[in-house]
Formats: structure tokens, C-alpha cells, sequence
């Protein structure tokens, strides 16, 4: 007997034969891998050395501030060092390190075994070395790194050297590897989730992460467009942003803060996902007011759209505009306070730890909540023409980005390291990376505040003699928080190394399906099923 | 999923993998998308930056063909139907089968294979003389240990007449 109908055996014969091959040997294994745990882990550690990269130019920034005059650096590359910082941090460092997150953690807590697209999953990480290559490399060209803040105002920008369009080819290809990032993530919890985990079962970091796809999907071809009109004005005779020639330089800074504004949630919310997992964890209660959370994360992402102009009260707008964007602003501290309100709600009479991870969230919602209210400070425009570009505003969105959302990422490592490598973490380091880290990180921010008030503007290299105290403190927080990261770095390599063996659950107040799985997760999730009550 | 029908010694076992969004929510959230990006970039181009339009429109284009990808490859379907002495094995996306495999059902072997790699999924196959085809890859593990039971329980079963199955089986 055989068998008696065969169509299309030989695809069946190929398809079955691609079933069970393991990583590929050696490094050409993290070139080709489609694995979301290995594209995760890429994330994480280029998000790393660009944090390290970032942070190294910032101490450039800190060693000629550290007193007045000018001491290492000319002013021209001083502006190089602000603007290549912002840009590493904003879009190498903390972007990359939210999506590394997504990667690992997506497929574990829906319970899907990878990445709706994992081809697409390995392109997008892969673009963003090149990127970087790219945008670094102008450090050497002609003329030096872009110089003009990571706003790229125009015409300021348009005057550098020859910089801009390999900058601006650098920041598309960060754009498509985010937005072809924030697809996958939006089509895989869409359509992978394990069945019986409907939306509002999904845990928040979930809702967070798909929040913010949204907000990427939408806020990128703004940016997208608006640099290639800089590009096109530059080489290409247009005059989009040229007053000469009937543009408008002021439209820019619209078009740039309709996108820049929902780009700080998208860098803000996966924290606030990563704190919303971790707390409850800590606490050994479930979230408070789940729902609510969803809404007000769904409501920040809505008023993000709406408040740009916030950015630009000063550039001389009618008054009725200036009153809307006040207004919008200050409605974001209503849906803020929410969650705000929730974090603390689910800590009261629980029964907390305060194991590392659990002290960076708590951290975080203060310091969070700190760098919050100088913001509706900063809402207010009466006020806001006082503050406008002095260091008040750079320690406003230091306190929510670095102590927001980096706290976060510390916050989400060492929560979810002992998953991705089977070792617990050493607890004690881990105590003192904490402690040294908010120590100096508010050593080196908050006089910040003091500077702004008393009227020392930013992105300058040299300052009145009345402002060397302070700036001195300032750079003395500055390097002990640099120097903290290195005792990060160390506490993750000894992590991978060894130590000592988690568990499934490794938290005891642990819930949701990544807990269900062994500690380390392994390299095809799902061994056990997923059973979503 | 794994879902079993049919009574007597005649069964069907069918086999898709988990999507949990249907393609009419899909066909929505693409028309809800395209609503936002085509307001956003309208509203740029009235003022005059018309380039956010195309960036938007190819956007929304790579969302769209990611979304049908994936709903594709979630409607995938493998029917295992047992007709008396005959095992058909039938491979497609929705109603479109791609491909159709027969087996006579007294050769037909189940193997659940476990990986030789610890945390590697495990491979359901029917096999009969040196012949596999591979079932079910896109199936959890646990889903993937129910349907190798149910295939095991359906084939052993036993089955009325053996010579006019055999028949059947060489006119297919």
C-alpha cells in the first residue's frame, strides 16, 4: 500500500524540515536570530552602550560647566556635545532599552511564542547600529556632529556643516526601524494573545507598550516629514522653513513638537507599564484601579497630540492659543494624577519588600511626580516666559526622563533579570546601585532647578560667576551618577555569569504568565501552556 | 485550537493556531488608523507640509500588509479527516486548501517527538513508510500533546471494512 494522493509534497517535505534548528553557532547566531529573547537582549545591551555613550558626552557637558569660563571645549563643539547627547539618549538609549523590553516580555506575558513577524523583528534592531554608525560618524566629518539641539530648529540647523544629511539619513533609519518596532508590537498583541486574555485582562505594561505603538505609528511620519523638508531646503531649492523664499522657520518648531511631545510619552509610558508590573509584585496586591490605569494611559496618549505648543509659548503666539495649550497641559496632570494615585493606592497595607527593583519604582513615582509638578510650573505661560529656556526646563525633563523613565528601565532589569538568565542578581550591589544612583541623580539635577530660577540659560558653555556654586554640585552628581552606572554594568555581567538560581516565580509576589515559565525563559516559550484565569 | 467532530468511527480533527483578533476587528482598526494619519497629514499638508502625506500613507500601508500577513498565517488550517480504511490530511489558509495528502488508515503512525534540545518545541507527525507530514507547528505544546492523543485515539479505533478503503484510496 502507499499513499495514494500527493499534492504539493515536496513544500510539506521542506516545511516540516525547518522545524527544530537551535541558535546559530557563535555571533553569527545574533545576526540572524528571529528569537525575540536574543532581539530583546541586542536591544537592551546597544540601548546600554548607547546610555554609556550619551552619558559620556554628558560628562563632557558637566567638566566645562564645572566652573565658569571657557576651560576644555569650544562653544561650537560644546553644542555638538548637547545636541549628540540628547539624540543618543533619546532615540539609542531609552527607545531602544522600552523595545527591548517589548521583545522579551510581550511574547512571555500574553503568552505567544515570539514576535508576530520575527524577520521584521531582527531588521528592525539590525537598522539601528548603522544608524548610530552613521550619526556618530559626523563627529568627524566637516564642520563636526550637528550643533543645533535635538529640536533641529531651522534655519539654525541649516547653517551647520556637512553634517545634516547624514544626520538626517541617520534619523530616518532610527524612524523606520521604530515604526516597523511599534507595527510588529501592535500586530502581535492584537493577534497573538493567549486565548482568554482579552484586552482588559492584558497586564499594563502590555497596555503601555501598545499605547505607545499608537503613539509611535502616529507621531514618526510627522517627524519623517518634517526632516526631509529641512533636507530639501538645504539641497533641493525648497523653502519650506525659509522665510526668504515665503516659508516659515516657526512652523518647524510646530511641526517638530507635534512630534517631540508624544515622543516623551513614548519614552515615559513603557516605564510607567514596567512600574505598574512591579509595585503589585512588591506589595502582594493587585493593581488598584486597573481600568483606570488603562484610561489614563489612553488619555495621555490622547492630550499628547494636543499640547505641543506648550514648547513655544514664547515664540509670539496669539493669546487664545497660548491659553488652549495652558490649558491642555494641565488636563495631563489629571489623568498623571490617576496613576500617581493608583501606584501609592496599591502599596497602602500591602505587605512590602523593598527588594531593588520595588526601591526604583518607588523612586520613580516620587521623583516622577517631582519632575510632574515642575512641569505644570512650566504649563503656566506667565511663568513659562520666566522659565523659557533656562536650566529650569532642563531639570524639569531630566527629573521625568532620567529618574521617569531610566528609573523605570532599572526598576524593570532587575525586576525581570532573574527570568532572562536564571540567576538572581546580587541584592546587596544591587541596594547600593540604587542608593548611589538616586543620591547623585538628585545631586546633579535638582540645583538645576535653582540655576533656571535664578535665570541661567541653557545650552551654553560659559555662565556668570553667580551661577559656580551650584553648577559645581551639579557636575559632582554628575559623575558619581556616571560613575554608578559602571556598578550596573557590573551587577548585569555577574548576573549572566552565575549566582544564585531563581526560580519560576522568583518574586513570591509574582502573577502573570511569565512566571510560568522556567527561570532562565527558554529559548521557545511555552513549554508549559499558558492558562489565563 | 484543536477541535474534534464526527461520530462513529469517522472523525475530523482540525487544527489552527490562536488569533485573537478577527479579521473584521482588523479591517476596523486599519479604517480607525487611516482615519487618524490621513487627518494628521491633511492638516499638515492645508499649511503647506505636504511630505508628512506620503510618509503617513506608506505608514499606514506597512501596518496594513503587516495585519494581513499575520491574519493569513492565523487562518491557516490542518484537517485530519478519518473516512473509514482512509487518513486525508488536508493543509491550507481558510476555505483554500493547499495541500491534500492521503494515507491509508491502517499504515498511518502518530509521533509526538520531543525536541532534543531542552525548552525546543515538540513535532506531531503522521508517518507510514518513511513518509512524514508535520502537524500542528503553530500549536502551543499542550495543544500539541492534545492533538497527538486525539489522532492516537481516533486512528486506533477500529474501522468496517478495510478492502473498501483501500479502493477509495486508490481512485483518490
Amino acid at each position: 500500500m502507499s499513499a495514494a494522493t500527493t499534492r504539493d509534497a515536496h513544500d510539506d517535505a521542506h516545511h516540516d524540515d525547518h522545524h527544530h534548528h537551535g541558535p546559530e553557532p557563535g555571533v553569527m547566531r545574533w545576526v540572524y536570530t528571529t528569537n525575540h529573547k536574543d532581539i530583546g537582549t541586542l536591544y537592551l545591551v546597544f540601548s546600554f552602550l548607547m546610555l554609556l555613550l550619551g552619558g559620556l558626552l554628558a560628562l563632557g557637558i558637566r567638566t566645562e560647566l564645572w566652573s565658569p569660563g571657557l576651560q576644555f571645549v569650544e562653544p561650537d563643539f560644546f553644542n555638538q556635545l548637547t545636541t549628540m547627547h540628547a539624540l543618543i539618549m533619546v532615540f539609542g538609549a531609552i527607545m531602544p532599552a522600552t523595545v527591548g523590553f517589548a521583545n522579551w516580555m510581550v511574547p512571555l506575558m500574553i503568552g505567544a511564542p515570539d514576535m508576530a513577524l520575527p524577520r521584521l523583528n531582527n531588521w528592525s534592531f539590525w537598522l539601528l547600529p548603522f544608524a548610530f554608525a552613521l550619526l556618530i560618524s559626523t563627529f568627524f566629518m566637516e564642520g563636526g556632529a550637528p550643533a543645533a539641539g535635538w529640536t533641529l530648529y531651522a534655519p539654525l540647523v541649516l547653517q551647520g556643516g556637512a553634517n545634516l544629511p547624514f544626520a538626517i539619513f541617520a534619523i530616518h533609519l532610527m524612524g523606520i526601524a521604530s515604526v516597523m518596532g511599534a507595527i510588529n508590537i501592535i500586530v502581535t498583541i492584537l493577534n497573538m494573545r493567549a486565548p482568554g486574555m482579552t484586552l482588559l485582562k492584558m497586564p499594563l505594561f502590555i497596555w503601555t507598550w501598545l499605547i505607545t505603538a499608537f503613539l509611535l505609528v502616529a507621531a514618526m511620519p510627522v517627524f519623517a516629514g518634517a526632516v526631509t523638508m529641512l533636507l530639501t531646503d538645504k539641497f533641493f531649492g525648497t523653502s519650506f522653513f525659509d522665510a526668504a523664499g515665503g516659508g516659515d522657520p516657526v512652523l518647524f518648531q510646530h511641526i517638530f513638537w507635534f512630534f517631540g511631545h508624544p515622543e516623551v510619552y513614548i519614552m515615559i509610558l513603557p516605564s510607567f507599564g514596567i512600574v505598574s508590573q512591579v509595585i503589585p509584585t512588591f506589595a502582594r496586591k493587585p493593581l488598584f484601579g486597573y481600568e483606570s490605569m488603562v484610561y489614563a494611559t489612553a488619555s495621555i496618549a490622547f492630550l499628547s497630540f494636543i499640547v505641543w505648543a506648550h514648547h513655544m509659548f514664547t515664540v509670539g503666539m496669539p493669546l487664545a492659543g497660548e491659553l488652549f495649550f495652558m490649558y491642555t497641559t494641565m488636563l495631563i496632570a489629571v489623568p498623571t494624577g490617576v496613576k500617581v494615585f493608583n501606584w501609592v493606592a496599591t502599596m497602602w497595607r500591602g505587605s512590602m519588600t523593598f527588594e531593588t527593583p520595588m526601591l526604583y519604582a518607588i523612586a520613580f513615582v516620587i521623583l516622577f511626580t517631582l519632575g510632574g509638578f515642575s512641569g505644570l510650573m512650566l504649563a503656566i505661560v506667565p511663568s513659562d516666559f520666566q522659565y523659557h529656556d533656562t536650566y529650569f526646563v532642563v531639570a524639569h525633563f531630566h527629573y521625568v526622563l532620567v529618574t521617569g523613565s531610566l528609573f523605570g528601565i532599572f526598576a524593570g532589569v532587575y525586576y525581570w533579570l532573574p527570568k532572562w538568565t536564571g540567576n538572581m542578581y546580587d541584592e546587596r550591589l544591587g541596594k547600593w546601585h540604587f542608593w548611589l544612583s538616586t543620591i547623585f541623580v538628585n545631586i546633579l539635577f535638582f540645583p538645576q532647578h535653582f540655576l533656571g530660577l535664578a535665570g541661567m540659560p541653557r545650552r551654553v558653555p560659559d555662565y556668570a560667576v553667580q551661577f559656580a556654586d551650584w553648577n559645581m554640585v551639579s557636575s559632582i552628581g554628575g559623575f558619581g551618577f556616571g560613575l554608578s552606572q559602571l556598578l550596573f554594568a557590573w551587577i548585569v555581567l555577574q548576573c549572566c555569569r552565575g549566582g544564585k538560581q531563581a526560580t519560576a516565580e522568583v518574586w513570591d509576589g509574582s502573577d502573570g504568565l511569565e512566571w510560568t515559565v522556567p527561570s532562565p525563559a527558554p529559548y521557545h516559550t511555552f513549554e508549559t501552556p499558558p492558562a489565563v484565569r | 485550537m484543536v477541535s474534534m467532530s464526527g461520530e462513529g468511527p469517522d472523525h475530523t480533527v482540525v487544527l489552527r493556531p490562536n488569533l485573537s483578533l478577527s479579521w473584521r476587528q482588523a479591517k476596523a482598526l486599519l479604517v480607525v488608523v487611516a482615519l487618524v494619519l490621513a487627518g494628521l497629514a491633511s492638516g499638515f499638508a492645508v499649511v503647506g507640509l505636504w511630505t508628512v502625506l506620503p510618509l503617513a500613507g506608506a505608514e499606514w500601508l506597512a501596518l496594513a500588509v503587516a495585519l494581513y500577513v499575520v491574519q493569513r498565517r492565523g487562518h491557516r488550517m490542518e484537517i485530519v479527516s478519518v473516512r473509514g480504511g482512509c487518513v486525508a490530511v488536508e493543509k491550507g489558509c481558510g476555505p483554500l486548501r493547499a495541500s491534500k495528502r492521503e494515507f491509508p488508515r491502517g499504515w498511518v503512525r502518530v509521533h509526538l517527538r520531543r525536541s532534543p534540545v531542552r525548552g525546543y518545541p515538540s513535532r506531531l507527525v503522521l508517518a507510514m513508510h518513511g513518509e512524514e507530514v508535520a502537524l500542528g507547528d503553530f500549536l502551543a505544546e499542550d495543544e500539541r500533546r492534545h492533538a497527538a492523543k486525539l489522532l492516537h485515539r481516533t486512528l486506533v479505533r477500529p474501522f468496517p471494512d478495510v478492502a473498501a478503503t483501500a479502493g477509495s484510496v486508490r481512485r483518490g
